[in-house]
């Protein structure tokens, strides 16, 4: 997974390296404000155990072998802005020392490995252990956390390689970098990663943490403690909703008209002089149940407080919807057990 | 400075060798293992080749690392910009003959520069057919009726070798560029020199920390695969190695942690309060600038070369 130099236009890794300065600026403030003087060494030998993991060879049936990247077992171990620091040095040790992925693609590789891999992971994890202390339940977490940052990484490592067709060639449309478009490089990468790799990092991810646990039982604390309470969150987002309306009144009263792209047919039509076929024949496949915001028999010229009552119904409608999914998937995934503490460790680095 | 580079007689030869492992006969359905301990044992043994070799004296050597971080890192960049034969060509030599003045061991660089490009190579193997380039055939694989999904001609293309070759080309040299950097500084103070290039202070101490201790970290990584490989007559099974290989990790980590702490501790006692002091010992020399001028010549004519 780590990109070489010469792989990646100018026009992918800076933005790429830009994107990072903000997770690093943010990772070492948080790693400032709470440090204490020990985490720098800890830092460090995190950083170096970052490096040394990724040379584990784990045995894959069939007789060959494969490498985890270990990027969500550290932010479960350190934290994950820890996770941030520890990864993204071990990977531009990686670079500038060995030669192993490319020093003008250190960005985009920190930003796969040390960003995109363990948030994907450290998220799934929180989002299926809460703040339960059952062992189990946090191997399982861990492995499964461990399966979808691999494979978000993967995921991001295979667009960075697919765009670079369309976006450096030369005069005759031809790749100047990686030669591969989205529609080889994502099924060639996440078909290994999806069936085999995912599995590999799971599998290391989920029976490490076993290991920890069951050496040391001061790892096994409850995650969240200091995380707000969902209240603070729900009645934010309430007020969001009520706000909502301004939505309606603002470009009316700014003749802004609809917002850019999201243009219907009639729109098209007026502003382009024609509509083009496709995009008429997929007009009106799908009937939304409250369509633009508006129920059922409501006239398109309603009255302005009547439409701000009805958009601010949608958001409730929306909002319950879309919390009751989410917390009915958490219940079926990670079971009934409540939250109820927080993790000295994961507070400590993050 | 040469008086400081490792003295013969410690070496048993005339450069650094993987330790071991390689001769350690492997149980069936162990070979994970050796594969690692022989990943580690390379680790070490590059690490200790690259430190002698920053050592010696050689031209990259005498140089300010700051200036040489800077300026070899701009040239990796100036390659990634250059697309034309000429340019990718000059870049290489230049790479080459920066490698030979400064009396690099070409028998392990040569590892290093073989392994990257043929990777390129197989990785740019599907792009010289005409299903990834389309261009001017140059070998015709298959032709026949159209069949299934199959396409009617797949011929290997005169822009697909084109466009392979420069990439191969590419990689070779910024890796090149790389590893000439590695090999001719000290760890240390090749991270002093990132400071030139505004990485915070904070990212530097631990770089500085880490480097320190990555050969320690790897060497417990490869006791313990050692000791697993002289305990193993054949595999237990791979759910059991899985465990196996995830109580190395855990272990690891716990002794990372043990070792952090014992650090801190060495660390407070001569006097640590969060910032890491250096030796300002760096001065940009004449021929520090000599060298700047140099580079800033081949990036003019990388740019320019068409």
């Amino acid at each position: 997974m780590h990109i070489p130099d010469g792989y990646l236009s100018p026009q992918t890794y800076v933005p790429a390296a830009t994107a990072m300065l903000p997770f690093w600026a943010i990772a070492s403030a948080r790693v400032k404000r709470s440090l204490r003087l020990s985490q720098v060494p800890m830092l460090a030998l995190g950083a170096a155990f970052s490096f040394v993991i990724m040379m584990f060879n784990i045995p894959i049936p069939g007789g060959t072998t494969g490498h985890a990247i270990g990027s969500v077992l550290v932010a479960i171990l350190l934290g994950p802005w820890a996770a941030v620091i520890a990864v993204s040095l071990a990977l531009v040790v990686q670079a500038v020392l060995f030669g192993d992925g490319g020093i003008t693609a250190v960005g985009a590789n920190c930003l796969n490995m040390a960003v995109i891999a363990p948030f994907a992971g450290w998220w799934t994890y929180r989002l299926l252990v809460g703040n339960s202390t059952n062992q189990k339940r946090r191997v399982f977490a861990g492995a499964a956390a461990g399966y979808v940052g691999l494979n978000a990484s993967a995921f991001a490592t295979a667009v960075m390689f697919g765009i670079q067709p369309y976006i450096a060639h030369d005069g005759a449309g031809r790749a100047l970098y990686s030669p591969f478009g989205l529609e080889v490089a994502i099924p060639a990468m996440m078909g290994s990663h999806i069936l085999v790799f995912g599995f590999v990092e799971a599998v290391v991810t989920g029976l490490v943490l076993s290991y920890v646990y069951r050496s040391d039982s001061s790892f096994v604390q409850p995650v969240v403690a200091n995380t707000p309470p969902v209240r603070k969150y729900a009645i934010g987002l309430l007020a969001l909703v009520i706000l909502a309306p301004i939505g309606i009144f603002l470009p009316d009263a700014l003749k802004a008209g609809a917002a850019w792209g999201e243009w219907g047919i009639d729109e098209i039509k007026k502003e382009a002089g024609y509509v083009p076929a496709k995009m008429a024949e997929m007009d009106g496949k799908w009937k939304a149940p409250l369509p633009d915001y508006a129920l059922p028999g409501q006239e398109e010229g309603a009255s302005k407080a009547s439409q701000g009552t009805v958009y601010v119904l949608s958001g409730l409608i929306g909002f319950a919807l879309l919390t009751g999914t989410v917390l009915g998937a958490r219940r079926l995934i990670a079971g009934k057990d409540e939250p109820t503490g927080d993790s000295g460790l994961d507070a400590a680095a993050s | 400075m040469n008086r400081l580079a490792i003295p013969d007689w410690m070496r048993q030869q005339a450069e650094f060798e993987a330790g071991p492992s390689h001769r350690v006969r492997t149980a069936p359905g162990v070979r994970f293992a050796r594969k690692a301990l022989s990943s580690f044992s390379d680790l070490i043994a590059e690490m200790v080749t690259q430190k002698d070799s920053a050592m010696r004296p050689g031209y990259l050597q005498a140089l300010d690392p700051r200036v040489k971080t800077v300026v070899l890192l701009s040239l990796v960049v100036a390659m990634t910009l250059v697309h034309s034969w000429g340019s990718l060509l000059l870049g290489y030599t230049a790479c080459l003959a920066l490698a030979a003045v400064s009396h690099l061991p070409a028998k392990r660089l040569l590892k290093v520069w073989l392994v990257v490009p043929l990777f390129t190579l197989v990785f740019m193997l599907p792009a010289t057919l005409n299903v990834v380039t389309d261009g001017d055939p140059l070998v015709v694989l298959w032709r026949s009726a159209p069949l299934g999904f199959l396409p009617e001609n797949l011929y290997v293309t005169f822009q697909g070798v084109e466009i392979a070759g420069k990439m191969m080309l590419r990689t070779a040299a910024c890796v090149s560029l790389a590893l000439l950097l590695a090999y001719t500084t000290r760890t240390d103070r090749l991270f002093r020199g990132l400071r030139a290039l505004f990485v915070p202070s904070l990212f530097v101490t631990v770089l500085i920390v880490m480097d320190r201790y990555l050969a320690v970290i790897a060497k417990v990584a490869e006791e313990i695969h050692m000791a697993k490989l002289s305990r193993s007559i054949r595999s237990r099974g791979l759910r059991a190695e899985h465990e196996w290989v995830a109580a190395g990790i855990g272990s690891l980590f716990r002794r990372t942690q043990s070792l952090g702490h014992q650090v801190y501790l060495a660390m407070l006692s001569r006097g640590f309060t969060g910032e890491a002091l250096v030796i300002d010992d760096l001065h940009t020399k004449p021929a520090d600038y000599g060298f700047m001028a140099v580079a800033a010549l081949i990036a003019a004519s990388l740019v320019l070369l068409k």
